[in-house]
């Protein structure tokens, strides 16, 4: 079946944020310098071209954009300085506005102003509501929950996340269905082949996302070189780990800590809390130092989306630690009453504008790598443990 | 026959002297030597009857080599030379030259080949080599023994060229020739010069406008004293050699004269309705065919072929200026070389070939070239067909690269299989005009490869994908298919299989599909066969060597100009033209012709006239039969008319009285080299 050329695609990719993509001349260096790119997953020629001829359904459903890394070898050497890089991390905005059935996402990546607005907002919301109830006056002793009754915390918080999960398991359905579609992929294949589950999983979870190995294999030369504290994989892991570790500590807090209680700095939960902060706080500095120096290909061409979940992150992380200081008393009590309202409407944020904004990559690109790894049986026992590479 | 027409030998030669041969071998740096061992072959010669001397050089090329052999000739009374090194090809003039420097006639040095025959074929064999070049070498002293001293031939040239075709080709070589003084005559076959630049609206590399470029040359050829021009004037008859052409030229009346008065009734009244070719038959024009803006010259002219004779337009002007009758006129003249600039024309796609002649959409880019000019049918809107245009494809190798079995053969049976290079910049020059003058309007390229090979060509490649012109590859057995949709928003579809997107099959609707045609040779088939220049298999006339003679046609003293000879663009036919008016000037400048001495010569006391070598010789006034008066008798002989002999020496075979030799290569001169290869050569034995 032959498919009719939509020319629209390519000036919204633009919009995207791809600017430099009109120079492409599909010579197909980038794919050919990728270190990431296999028979299973071809980029970034194959997808330009889809943006050029406007098959928007398969540029949307394709699992490749989440298989990049941007490491820039591509946008480097692209003998028409294209940014072929810059127009993959585009395609993952698209994907993810094509995902989204609010709308919102569209809106907020094809205007840096808006986005930064609407963050502000968001913001300035959470916070009003929090502080628009009536409150016994500020006590000598901090009283964090007293301040805020926690109830109203918990009440929010479980309302914004549930709203967030509901639009990003729609987007999950839409990318998954997309996915199988436009790769001719099903996870009922026909005959007797089964598909490994268990090794797909492993390779995600594991091999993937907390071994960040294609990560590290994607790394030039240049980076190999760098010293491993300011290696992007690294920070991008300190980060990663840093946000498991105070999620995984509030949610233990949540369910064993009675609400408002003191506890030692070496408190199990507190302890967890405390590393996983300076983690995530270190890597989001440290990404955002190297977006500031624009050191390398990848960190040259900051969308509004990029900026914005770094701050908030490391926002997220001052103010924690804030809270933290006015806990043991080391700051006076206003500071703590208003780090709170801070630090909760900043948390609300990142979860709100979770399925819409850059932070979506955490779901969406895990996903993708556990189709990608998902291999038939007889595949994958072939080749050993990991999938077939080339 | 002009007295220095006569072949001879030498007159400064001493008579019957004792040959005395020396020999020498060349290394040529180790490109002979390493094979062949040298010193041998000097050695093994040296002692070879009449040999003086045997000596081997490093480079015998070199002025050491070459002072070399003066000495011997000074001191030693060498008055033969023979030397083994490269290919005659390369150094044979080197060393006539250095012979003749210190007084030994030039033809009585021989050249032995032993690089490309011995030492470069044999390397795995040098023993065998070695024995190969002592044999070669031994027949060329054989034939030294008996070589005679000779002048080259020497023609007296008329210092006047002709060139055929006023297109820029042509008339570059016209002005270049007339402004060395040279007398020119232009013949052009249509009414008006220019050819088909003329028709072009803006020219890569640089975006100028044709017409401004080509006016400021016709005005320069136009106004030159040196310089006449026929239009409407074709060669009808041909004769002579190098120097002493004899061209007969016929020319059609103009059917007008002078400044015309009226012309808009005059054209108004013709009820005659052709095809305008000006505008690639995109519009229709009367049989009064009118100049075009700039044209030259500037009067019209009227289509003899479609004119009727009506007389209505002599009625409405009431007859001023107007003679209806052809009476077309002959020109006899001698010229002493001939430049043929007869130019190209666009390769016209088959009905049905992408839609064209059926689909009405469909255009060729010449056609789309008249539509963007100011001066063309649409004023330089792009309208087709009354409406806008929104979107365009452009489809590339529409008659060129053609493939056997995939396209159908033309009318003669062959297909273009050449590249046609200049379609490429052109369609993105197009595209490009496109794009900026017409920003709504998109376009689509469908391409096999972009071959932008020339300086500042590649510029409009990167130009078209910043203008968003989206291109589509396809393969040279797939081309893409034109075919009409209906209740589209677009009349036109294009279907490829684009190999930019794995080979998937993409459907491009348009307004409009620009077939970006090729280049074929103008129907000149019968002006070849008069001038014996010989078309390739592309039917391009082909010249005598790509890099040695690159514009010279084998025929002495004609040359090629422009896209006579190929695909070429504005700027390498200016430079073809350029070529070859300077290869012309080199011909005609001395006022004298300079031919090596290698031809038929007849031996009167034993020719009998039976002309027998008449009928086998391929030249046309190579050798003919002649009846003069010997020992007051009537009788016939053969006489050969050294300009058009080419030493072919089929006559000399074919002559059953044994009357005719070749100079420099007589049959007593092969007899000799063949006895001295096959003879025992004692030194070989004892080795």
């Amino acid at each position: 079946m032959s498919r009719r050329i939509d020319t629209s695609l390519l000036p919204e990719m633009v919009k995207y944020g791809a600017s430099d993509i009109d120079a492409c001349f599909n010579c197909g260096s980038c794919t050919a310098i990728c270190p990431l790119a296999d028979n299973d997953a071809i980029f970034p020629r194959r997808l330009i071209r889809y943006a050029q001829l406007g098959m928007k359904d398969r540029l949307a459903a394709s699992k490749d954009v989440w298989m990049c890394y941007y490491c820039g070898e591509c946008s480097a050497t692209c003998p028409r300085a294209a940014e072929p890089g810059e127009f993959m991390a585009a395609a993952r905005r698209f994907a993810i506005a094509q995902y989204d059935v609010t709308g919102l996402a569209k809106l907020l990546y094809k205007s840096d102003w808006f986005n930064v607005l609407f963050t502000i907002f968001l913001t300035v919301l959470f916070s009003l509501f929090m502080i628009s109830f009536e409150r016994p006056a500020p006590h000598a002793q901090l009283a964090l929950f007293t301040f805020i009754p926690e109830i109203y915390i918990r009440t929010i918080a479980l309302t914004v996340a549930g709203i967030a999960a509901l639009i990003g398991m729609v987007g999950l359905v839409r990318m998954i269905r997309g996915i199988l579609r436009e790769g001719n992929l099903s996870f009922t294949p026909g005959g007797h082949q089964r598909l490994n589950w268990p090794t797909a999983l492993w390779n995600t979870l594991v091999v993937e996302v907390l071994g960040q190995t294609r990560y590290r294999d994607d790394e030039c030369e240049e980076e190999q070189a760098t010293p491993w504290p300011v290696r992007k994989w690294f920070t991008h892991a300190t980060i990663l780990y840093g946000f498991l570790g105070l999620f995984g500590a509030t949610a233990l807090d949540f369910l064993f800590k009675p609400v408002g209680s003191y506890v030692p700095l070496y408190y199990p939960m507190r302890l967890l809390g405390t590393i996983s902060g300076i983690l995530l706080m270190y890597g989001t500095a440290a990404a955002l130092i190297k977006r500031l120096q624009k050191r390398d290909k990848a960190t040259t061409y900051s969308h509004a989306s990029d900026w914005i979940l770094l701050i908030l992150l490391w926002l997220a992380g001052l103010t924690g630690f804030g809270l933290e200081l006015a806990d043991y008393a080391l700051l006076p009590v206003t500071w703590g009453y208003t780090m709170l309202v801070i630090h909760v409407s900043l948390v609300l944020d990142l979860f709100a504008l979770l399925p819409i904004s850059k932070f979506a990559h955490i779901v969406y690109r895990a996903v993708a790598l556990f189709l990608y790894n998902l291999r038939p049986v007889e595949q994958t026992e072939e080749s050993g443990l990991a999938p077939a590479k080339v | 026959m002009p007295e220095d027409l006569e072949p001879r030998t030498s007159e400064n030669a001493p008579e019957e002297e004792e040959p005395r041969i020396g020999v020498y071998v060349c290394h040529c740096g180790g490109n002979i030597s390493d094979v062949v061992n040298c010193e041998k072959v000097a050695a093994t010669l040296a002692r070879l009857p009449n040999v003086v001397v045997g000596r081997t050089h490093m480079f015998m090329c070199s002025d050491p080599g070459q002072s070399t052999v003066q000495e011997d000739i000074r001191k030693l009374g060498v008055n033969r030379v023979v030397i083994g090194a490269c290919s005659p090809f390369l150094h044979e003039a080197t060393f006539r030259r250095a012979v003749s420097q210190v007084g030994l006639n030039p033809y009585l040095y021989y050249h032995v080949g032993i690089r490309e025959q011995d030492s470069w074929v044999h390397h795995s064999t040098p023993e065998a080599a070695t024995e190969k070049a002592i044999r070669l070498m031994a027949a060329a002293v054989a034939k030294a023994r008996g070589l005679e001293p000779l002048d080259p031939i020497r023609l007296s040239a008329e210092k006047h060229g002709l060139v055929v075709g006023g297109g820029v080709a042509g008339l570059r070589s016209a002005l270049d020739m007339a402004r060395v003084g040279l007398q020119v005559t232009l013949v052009e076959k249509s009414p008006f010069i220019g050819g088909r630049m003329a028709r072009l609206h803006r020219i890569f590399p640089t975006d100028d406008d044709a017409h401004a470029i080509l006016d400021g040359l016709i005005e320069k050829v136009a106004g030159h004293p040196n310089i006449k021009i026929y239009t409407r004037a074709e060669v009808t008859g041909f004769k002579g050699y190098i120097g002493n052409f004899q061209v007969t030229i016929r020319q059609d009346s103009r059917g007008f004269e002078g400044d015309v008065q009226h012309l808009d009734q005059a054209v108004a009244a013709c009820p005659i309705e052709v095809p305008d070719e000006h505008n690639y038959g995109l519009t229709t024009r009367t049989a009064i065919i009118r100049p075009h803006e700039s044209a030259y010259p500037p009067v019209p002219a009227i289509d003899w072929e479609h004119c009727t004779l009506c007389g209505a337009c002599v009625k409405a002007i009431g007859g001023a200026g107007i003679q209806l009758q052809n009476q077309p006129e002959t020109y006899e003249l001698t010229v002493g070389a001939i430049v043929i600039a007869t130019g190209f024309r666009p390769y016209e796609p088959r009905t049905g070939e992408f839609g064209y002649g059926e689909i009405p959409q469909v255009v060729t880019l010449p056609q789309l070239e008249r539509l963007l000019a100011a001066d063309g049918p649409t004023g330089g809107k792009l309208e087709l067909l009354g409406g806008p245009v929104r979107r365009v494809a452009m489809i590339h190798c529409v008659g060129s690269r053609q493939i056997e079995g995939v396209h159908e053969p033309q009318a003669d049976g062959q297909i273009n299989d050449y590249c046609s290079r200049v379609c490429c910049t052109a369609t993105l020059r197009a595209a490009n005009e496109i794009r900026e003058r017409f920003p709504e309007t998109e376009v689509f390229d469908l391409y096999q490869d972009i071959r932008t090979y020339g300086r500042g060509h590649e510029e409009y490649y990167q130009r078209a994908s910043k203008n968003r012109v989206l291109f589509l590859r396809y393969l040279g057995e797939e081309p893409p298919d034109v075919a009409k949709t209906e209740g589209d928003t677009y009349p036109v579809t294009v279907k490829v299989k684009d190999y930019l997107t794995n080979g998937e099959e993409m459907e491009v609707p348009v307004d409009m599909v620009v077939l970006a045609v090729g280049m074929m040779p103008t129907h000149i088939e019968s002006l070849s066969k008069m001038l014996k220049v010989s078309p390739g298999t592309d039917r391009f006339l082909l010249e005598a060597h790509p890099k040695l003679r690159p514009v010279e046609t084998s025929v002495p003293g004609i040359v090629l100009s422009g896209t006579a000879q190929g695909p070429m663009n504005i700027q390498e036919s200016s430079a073809a033209g350029s070529a070859a008016a300077a290869k012309a000037m080199a011909l005609l400048g001395q006022g004298t012709i300079q031919l090596d001495p290698f031809v038929a010569h007849v031996n009167p006391e034993l020719c009998q006239g039976s002309g027998e070598c008449v009928a086998v010789c391929p030249y046309e006034g190579a050798i003919e039969l002649r009846t003069t008066i010997e020992k007051g008798k009537e009788v016939r002989r053969a006489v050969v008319t050294p300009a058009n002999c080419k030493g072919c020496g089929t006559c000399v075979g074919a002559c059953p009285h044994g009357a005719i030799d070749l100079l420099g290569w007589t049959l007593g001169q092969y007899e000799a080299m063949l006895d001295a290869l096959v003879m025992d050569i004692p030194v070989l034995e004892e080795a």
